[in-house]
């Protein structure tokens, strides 16, 4: 083909890529918010129905029996337990750090990590790094007694 | 498999056109000079590469995103179109390295996605990419001021890509459980022991991307504002002391304020991209009409200037577009991850890529000082599109265990709708 005829096909086929580049861009932004309400309807479902609950704690005992026996915090997900607002369980005993431990839904049990040093015992045994608690486990973190009660199905 | 409600919206139309563009500039290239045979191949191969990974991955792994999938190979496909229109050897490599990318995306999904066992690989990566760095600082070769490769005869890598990898791993691995600062003293140390190696390896660009990446995700992990405006401070005093210790970022500072001060010289480079964007105009000159290769190193750095000056400067402001929507997923999906391990993996990846793509567009037309750092997915380079594809491969994986989990609750609270009252 000679040069003045592959000009003139490139000068056309610029505006074929440019049309063809712009029905990308829509597509696209019309699939994804399609998507994006999709997500949002299953995470609400998902909320509303609680089948992201995999655990439940039940407060045992407290240090200076203040707080009500029996008490049930709901463990979702990844969870951080402590005194501070940024914990996902919030209790306000003054024998917890601020962010006191992490409980972790794992293939095998809840994974529970104290954070910076917290004093958290597993079945009797003082965790330093991480433990593995099971359905039925005790655990306590600073004078706080919670027994852990997975749930049957929503395990990961 | 996917049930039917959770059916997501058909992306069968932006699967042609992308199919139809990539086909289409191939076969207009290959008369581009009389005739050639090559280009042909390419514009079978490419889309093929395309549609084949969204079938296949699709498929295998209903879970995965293929909106950032079919996006970034979309980038992937324009960035070689451009390569073999400047370079057709470059291009033939590129193709190369875009299927070993895709080779390694793979590899690093289905380990984010499955793989439980990266506490014991931490020390390993930490130490590897902390050698790569000292050897590179040992062994490597100067290249444009920085001193940032390694040769290894038959092809040269370029370290600090990968370390930006190791850094996103490693961050989101100690930040998601270890919550004190005493705690993080090994991370930490690991982190400015990479900026640190790479600042005297003069590779700023790499610099910028790392330490932002680190403070994003140290941020997003503690939401401690103090210290992250503390490290905010102790960025723009650092910059303002390499700025008096090296040369080259004072000449970088200098022809972003006046590049007309020697347009022959430290100068020439900018302005004639900024000549190629303008000579392009809205719809570009046409593919193979205008001259991007006057630009210096148009096939890495300067590739988005190029794109503008053939494509027009619509397409690349849809290509930009195209970068949002990849970044905006990245993020949705830090959103909804359960564990702040894939939570903060996904802000790392999002944050070095976003970065680096406002990094080098906002350099090529002279928004901010020019900093060389590659286009993700377009440009050309190994190292970079290796990298840029295991940042990749990390989101996708974030994105099969999110999606896993979200399907199995989801199916749970109907299953629980169903059951009648008693």
């Amino acid at each position: 083909m000679n040069a003045s005829a592959y000009e003139l096909l490139a000068s056309i086929a610029r505006y074929w890529f440019l049309g063809l580049a712009a029905l990308i861009a829509v597509r696209l932004i019309l699939a994804v918010v399609r998507e994006m309400r999709i997500e949002w309807r299953v995470q609400r479902e998902i909320s509303e129905a609680g089948t992201s609950i995999n655990a439940t704690l039940v407060l045992l005992s407290d240090e200076d029996r203040r707080m009500r026996r029996g008490k049930l915090y709901a463990v979702e997900g990844e969870t951080t337990v402590g005194r501070s607002h940024n914990c996902d369980v919030r209790i306000g005993s003054p024998s917890l750090k601020g962010t006191h431990c992490i409980l972790n839904m794992e293939a095998d049990g809840m994974n529970v990590v104290p954070v910076g040093g917290a004093f958290v015992v597993v079945d009797g045994e003082v965790v330093g790094r991480r433990a593995l608690a099971q359905d039925g486990s005790t655990i306590q973190m600073g004078g706080l007694v919670f027994r852990l009660r997975l749930e049957e199905g929503n395990a990961l | 498999m996917r049930s039917k409600e959770l059916k997501r919206p058909e992306t069968d139309w932006v699967l042609l056109a992308m199919t139809l563009f990539e086909a289409t500039a191939f076969i207009l290239l290959a008369f581009r000079d009389g005739f050639d045979f090559v280009p042909l191949i390419l514009a079978v191969s490419v889309p093929l590469l395309l549609v084949a990974q969204v079938l296949l991955l699709g498929r295998a792994y209903p879970h995965m995103d293929s909106y950032i999938l079919i996006i970034v190979n979309f980038l992937c496909g324009v960035g070689l179109i451009m390569l073999y229109r400047l370079d057709a050897g470059r291009a033939l490599r590129q193709l190369l390295f875009y299927g070993v990318g895709v080779m390694a995306m793979m590899g690093m999904t289905f380990l984010v996605a499955r793989y439980r066992g990266w506490r014991k690989l931490r020390l390993l990566i930490m130490l590897a990419s902390v050698a790569m760095l000292g050897l590179t600082l040992l062994i490597g070769e100067e290249n444009g001021g920085a001193k940032n490769w390694i040769d290894l005869g038959f092809l040269s890598i370029q370290p600090s890509e990968f370390v930006k990898v190791a850094l996103v791993l490693c961050l989101a691995m100690d930040l998601s459980e270890r919550r004190t600062v005493r705690q993080l003293v090994p991370v930490g140390l690991f982190a400015v022991a990479c900026v640190g190696l790479i600042v005297l390896q003069k590779d700023l660009g790499a610099v910028l991307i790392c330490f932002l990446t680190c403070l994003t995700v140290y941020y997003v992990a503690t939401s401690n504002w103090m210290l992250a405006l503390a490290g905010l401070v102790c960025a723009a005093a650092g910059s303002t002391v390499l700025y008096h210790l090296f040369d080259h970022v004072r000449t970088r500072v200098a022809i972003w304020q006046n590049p007309w001060d020697s347009p022959q010289g430290s100068g020439y480079q900018i302005i004639q991209s900024l000549i190629s964007i303008a000579s392009g105009g809205l719809t570009g000159m046409g593919l193979g009409l205008g001259s991007p290769d006057i630009v210096p190193v148009a096939e890495s750095d300067f590739i988005f200037s190029a794109i503008c000056e053939e494509f027009g400067i619509l397409v690349g402001l849809i290509l930009i577009l195209l970068y949002v929507i990849l970044f905006a997923r990245g993020l949705l999906l830090a959103m909804r991850a359960r564990s702040s391990f894939h939570a903060l993996l996904a802000v790392g990846a999002v944050t070095s890529l976003a970065l680096q793509t406002f990094m080098i567009v906002g350099g090529v037309i002279k928004m901010i000082p020019l900093t060389g750092v590659t286009l993700p997915f377009v440009s050309y380079g190994g190292s970079s599109m290796l990298s840029s594809m295991l940042m990749l491969g990390i989101l996708q994986g974030v994105s099969i265990s999110v999606g896993e989990q979200d399907e199995s609750q989801w199916r749970m609270a109907r299953r629980r709708e169903e059951v009648p009252e008693l």
